[in-house]
């Protein structure tokens, strides 16, 4: 049996409750929610109601309705992007992004859109008044700023609280990447100034892949990607103004989000706080023992590091890549090297082109297996 | 599908229906999503049904929930009559 310990990635295995759920749902509720008239139809739109409510408490959002299900987080960070902003726009992003920005607002600037990128520290931390003095330096108004709130390289942790905050006092739009984030950090969206929070339901979520979710604040309404039928008011030749229905025409993967209210539901029993100990013990053990080894270099933020759930690092002198091939290959783990998908945030932390070695342990991981990791790599590269 | 003395709530989405039906439910109402008949409305919406005794308490309760209907209508001897649409009583 393989040891998982790419959870940033997606989270596997997922609590048998998603299981359950997604099979009882396909075997008993796979119909069209909130399509049809009869009463399997209403259930299933029950449940998708249902879930969104969850969804919606999980982050304090006040109206479920403004919760938009999505494939997965990309898919949501696009809807926004892509649905709000215009030529002529300016936006301020990070130099710490993951490509499910870095990439819209590059296909954005062809258009006309001004992309700012601020510069972060060695670990990827922003500082809110790099952000602050790079709004005001523009020649006109910014309309948004948008982050991640958490790394998935180096699991840094931005003050997206005080960023939010800051961008509502000041008009601008506030648009957060929690995909890493979701079920890792608490994040409540009016407590942060939160206008657009993309999150991945199949990470720290532990729902399935291919679930996602966007949550859009009431005073907004991007233009849909995506149009089609939404089960209501199926004669007008236009997308319906409201939400959800405006971004979710087609039909809903009803099972895979029965599968999120289970991942979210044991999130909530287990309590972040927990989750992110347990992670933080297994993340403190591991940089404790590759200190012990030579060559190690770790790219992990000062103070609270651990919060992030990831440790990146590297092996002096050794490709990234071959060291993930043989832990793969020799000892049957499970980490992820090179870019993440994220080469801003390489170019940052000075790790661009080959990118580092990254583990990210889940709920269900022991002590066990990072002490086989520790094992492992020791027989690669020996003993300081 | 609907009595004389039977009212039928229309809402501007399949959400906002399903929110309205569920919030009716936890107060103690008795409602029903039917399909909206065609003489008031187009297509494949969803209608909320209930007893026309119970309009008054149901209007407050939706409109403290933030979730008046679009249109509503009463069933009165064959025809639907529309009623306006206020929480106040």
């Amino acid at each position: 049996m393989a040891i998982y310990l790419d959870n940033a990635a997606t989270t596997f295995p997922k609590p048998e409750s998603v299981y359950r759920a997604i099979d009882l749902t396909l075997r008993h509720l796979g119909v069209s929610p909130g399509r049809g008239s009869y009463q399997l139809s209403l259930e299933a739109g029950r449940l998708v109601l249902g879930v969104r409510e969850t969804v919606a408490e999980f982050f304090g959002i006040r109206d479920a309705s403004r919760v938009v299900f999505a494939a997965n987080a990309t898919s949501a960070i696009n809807l926004a992007l892509f649905g709000l902003l215009q030529s002529g726009d300016r936006v301020v992003t990070s130099a710490m992004e993951h490509n499910a920005v870095s990439r819209p607002l590059h296909a954005l600037a062809a258009r006309g859109v001004e992309v700012v990128r601020v510069p972060v520290d060695a670990c990827g931390l922003i500082d809110p008044a790099v952000i602050r003095a790079i709004v005001r330096e523009g020649k006109g108004p910014t309309r948004m700023v948008v982050l991640s709130h958490c790394s998935n390289v180096t699991g840094v942790v931005q003050p997206v609280a005080e960023i939010g905050n800051w961008c509502r006092r000041e008009g601008i739009l506030f648009m957060v990447d929690a995909a890493q984030s979701a079920g890792q950090v608490p994040i409540h969206v009016e407590d942060m100034g939160i206008d657009l929070l993309a999150v991945a339901g199949h990470k720290s979520l532990l729902g399935p892949p291919g679930t996602g979710a966007l949550y859009v604040a009431e005073s907004l309404l991007p233009t849909p990607l995506v149009c089609g039928g939404t089960g209501g008011n199926a004669i007008s030749p236009q997308m319906p103004e409201e939400l959800p229905e405006r971004f979710e025409s087609g039909t809903l993967n009803t099972p895979a989000i029965a599968g999120l209210q289970a991942g979210i539901e044991f999130v909530r029993q287990a309590g972040l706080q927990k989750i992110q100990r347990h992670k933080a013990g297994l993340l403190e053990q591991l940089l404790c023992g590759l200190r012990g080894l030579p060559g190690i270099r770790c790219y992990n933020p000062s103070g609270n590091w651990s919060l992030g759930g990831v440790l990146s690092f590297n092996v002096e002198g050794r490709d990234p890549a071959e060291i993930g091939f043989l832990l793969d290959e020799e000892y049957g783990i499970c980490v992820r090297t090179g870019l993440h998908c994220a080469p801003d945030a390489h170019r940052s932390i000075g790790t661009l082109p080959s990118g580092t070695i990254r583990v990210s342990p889940g709920l269900f991981n022991t002590e066990k297996d990072i002490d086989a990791l520790l094992a492992a790599m020791e027989k690669m590269i020996g003993w300081r | 599908m609907i009595n004389d003395d039977e009212c039928i709530a229309l809402f501007n989405s399949p959400t906002r229906v399903m929110k309205a039906e569920k919030a009716l439910r936890k107060a103690g109402f008795v409602c029903r999503l039917i399909p909206a008949p065609r003489d008031v409305a187009e297509g494949c919406a969803l209608a909320l049904r209930f007893a026309a005794a119970e309009l008054t308490p149901i209007l407050f309760e939706l409109g403290r929930q933030d979730l008046l209907p679009r249109r509503m209508y009463q069933k009165h001897a064959g025809l639907f009559r529309s009623i306006p649409v206020s929480s106040e009583p």
